[in-house]
């Protein structure tokens, strides 16, 4: 990330703040679609995590951390978002039809059961799973965006993942199909 | 590849399967708002239009830094206390730093409504307001965007509950009006930051923890009564030789406006810069503004604490406890005749463990203290009727408890499934209707 862009967001220039979420928008948009599990919802948490941006920039001590601050920005955005979810719409729309699987991952388990599993995860366990296995944050990044120790964050997607598995193979062993939480 | 790594692979397939979306809804939103979202902009830019540095010093502040770091060795021992202003000693001398009574309720707590009469924490990215009796019922609400540090430990309301001082992981120091407007409170512009941030608290207490906790010991009650002031003691290496020194800080114009000079420390060793357990920290204010409590170390050592507790009227100064393991919080009782201290024995920890820490109760006036709860506590807090207390547990998972100040009826309000939980917790002072 270019320091200097951030620096003259930082004071104002709304030409720099363009270009430096220009940059970011699609990605935050994926991350946010990918733990929230609606696009609604995900667009939501894009838009208060860029305008959060825009606000809060002023008062980023140290422009090299500027990924990892909006990374967290969106984080919170998102926890913001799935609270709405849980209390307020109990009937999550699923995402768009998607592309096609490849064949391994089709031979092997059912997308949907992917999603059912997935969805039955907390947002913070969604949260370090997609951090971690869609960014490609190694753990110690992932602690910094979510401003937790480097072994909670790994214990947390350890749990995430030993959830979901045990979620799925629930899922197969029951007759009765969840399609939303 | 053993069936972990192969889910990790599926797993990891799926996520990627539908590729990025575009945002270019989203942005065209954003960049419309903007006009009407204007950038918040704390104190630390104008300060430095003046020709402070980002953190609001001078030049020569950090020559007076440099000053003091090279003095020498602070100590420990109270036996005096001497009161004196930074700038104005006679203003000082002539009405203690902050008798005010606590200002009556507010009628509007404005954004705070949620909180009225409830526990609060802060638990990813949001204060939550906790109705004690029906745990169910959590109220969500979230001050604007406080620095980089989402890890924010609520530090105390004023007495009419309408405003909140908030710590962050990096130690910054905010506080929030009803209005919903955050002031960063540029602490760096002091001489040196008594309230324990999270720099220092790691520096202090990472050895004790082998599970450190995000969050540390910030004082529960940093807000004077009244609001309008806060309270800053001396950090390590800022001065080395010499009292310690208790700044009452107001907020309005963000300078000290009275240093209380802790006298008749001793100076038991030399320290190096950044290296001196002896200070006081930690100071709470008592609810009548009349009096704060600290925590002090007598040999210089914070495995070995101490309570203090001056009275801003009269300047004298008492020990009220020593010999402690460690003690992490205090706060006064609503009628300010007991201390609630949170407290354990300290170092040696036994491996993989984190620190035992229980809930004592200690009278004000005869130093008589008992123990309410056991447990690893983090921090607690007092209701506003000073019938029971909330505090922060971490048997393994964190959790939430209420009991009743007598040690009886103790049960769970908040329950997770998370190692590391909020170190912080407040008690909306107004009840609710």
């Amino acid at each position: 990330m270019d320091d200097d862009l951030v620096i003259r967001a930082q004071r104002g220039d709304k030409g720099a703040y363009t270009i430096l979420v220009g940059g970011l928008a699609d990605r935050f948009l994926s991350v946010a679609r990918r733990i929230l599990r609606d696009i609604d919802l995900a667009e939501d948490a894009t838009q208060q995590a860029l305008l959060a941006i825009w606000q809060d920039l002023p008062q980023l001590r140290d422009p090299a951390r500027f990924e990892a601050w909006s990374y967290r920005l969106l984080v919170n955005a998102c926890y913001t978002e799935g609270r709405k979810d849980r209390r307020w719409s109990p009937n999550l729309r699923l995402l768009p039809p998607e592309q096609p699987a490849s064949d391994d991952l089709s031979s092997v388990v059912d997308r949907d059961q992917l999603e059912r599993g997935f969805r039955r995860l907390s947002v913070d366990q969604r949260t370090v799973v997609v951090l971690h296995h869609y960014l490609d944050l190694p753990l110690d990044k992932v602690a910094e965006v979510l401003g937790i120790p480097v072994g909670t964050a790994h214990s947390r997607l350890h749990r995430a993942m030993g959830e979901w598995r045990a979620a799925l193979e629930a899922d197969a062993r029951s007759p009765i199909q969840e399609v939303a939480r | 590849m053993s069936a972990e790594r192969e889910f990790e692979r599926i797993s990891r397939a799926w996520l990627r399967a539908d590729g990025e979306a575009s945002a270019d809804r989203v942005l065209d939103r954003v960049l419309d708002l903007l006009d009407t979202s204007p950038q918040r902009r704390t104190v630390r830019p104008a300060l430095r239009s003046a020709g402070m540095d980002a953190y609001g010093r001078t030049p020569r502040d950090d020559l007076a830094r440099l000053a003091l770091v090279v003095a020498a060795a602070v100590a420990v021992a109270i036996v005096g206390i001497n009161l004196l202003t930074a700038s104005e000693r006679d203003e000082a001398t002539e009405s203690p730093a902050v008798a005010s009574s606590p200002s009556p309720a507010a009628t509007d707590l404005g954004v705070f409504e949620p909180a009225r009469g409830r526990i609060v924490i802060w638990d990813h990215g949001h204060l939550e307001a906790i109705d004690p009796l029906d745990p169910t019922s959590v109220r969500v609400f979230k001050p604007g965007y406080i620095g980089f540090g989402s890890n924010v430990m609520p530090a105390g309301w004023s007495a009419d509950g309408s405003k909140l001082a908030l710590t962050t992981e990096h130690g910054d120091l905010f506080v929030m009006d009803q209005t919903g407007a955050l002031d960063w409170v540029p602490i760096e512009q002091l001489p040196d930051v008594g309230l324990w941030n999270f720099d220092e608290i790691r520096t202090h207490l990472d050895c004790r923890r082998p599970r450190p906790r995000p969050f540390g010991c910030a004082s529960s009650a940093w807000l004077s009564p009244d609001g309008t002031k806060g309270l800053v003691f001396e950090s390590p290496g800022q001065r080395s030789l010499g009292p310690g020194r208790l700044y009452v800080m107001d907020l309005d114009d963000v300078r000290a406006s009275r240093v209380i000079e802790v006298e008749g420390i001793e100076p038991t060793r030399s320290v190096s810069k950044g290296g001196d357990d002896s200070q006081p920290a930690m100071p709470v204010w008592s609810p009548d503004g009349t009096r704060i409590a600290y925590i002090w170390s007598k040999e210089g050592n914070l495995d070995t604490p101490a309570v203090g507790i001056v009275d801003l009227e009269t300047g004298a100064a008492r020990e009220l406890i020593s010999g402690w393991g460690l003690i992490t919080q205090l706060a006064w009782s609503p009628d300010g005749s007991q201390l609630l201290v949170v407290a354990g024995p300290g170092p040696p920890l036994a491996p993989g463990g984190d620190l035992p820490a229980s809930l004592f109760l200690v009278d004000v006036d005869d130093a008589e203290a008992h123990e309410v709860a056991s447990g690893r506590f983090a921090a607690a807090a007092w209701s506003p009727d000073g019938s029971r207390i909330a505090a922060v547990d971490q048997p393994g998972t964190w959790e939430v408890i209420v009991i009743d100040a007598d040690g009886s009826g103790a049960r769970q309000v908040v329950a997770t499934l998370d190692e590391v939980g909020p170190a912080g917790v407040v008690w909306h002072p107004i009840p609710a209707p």
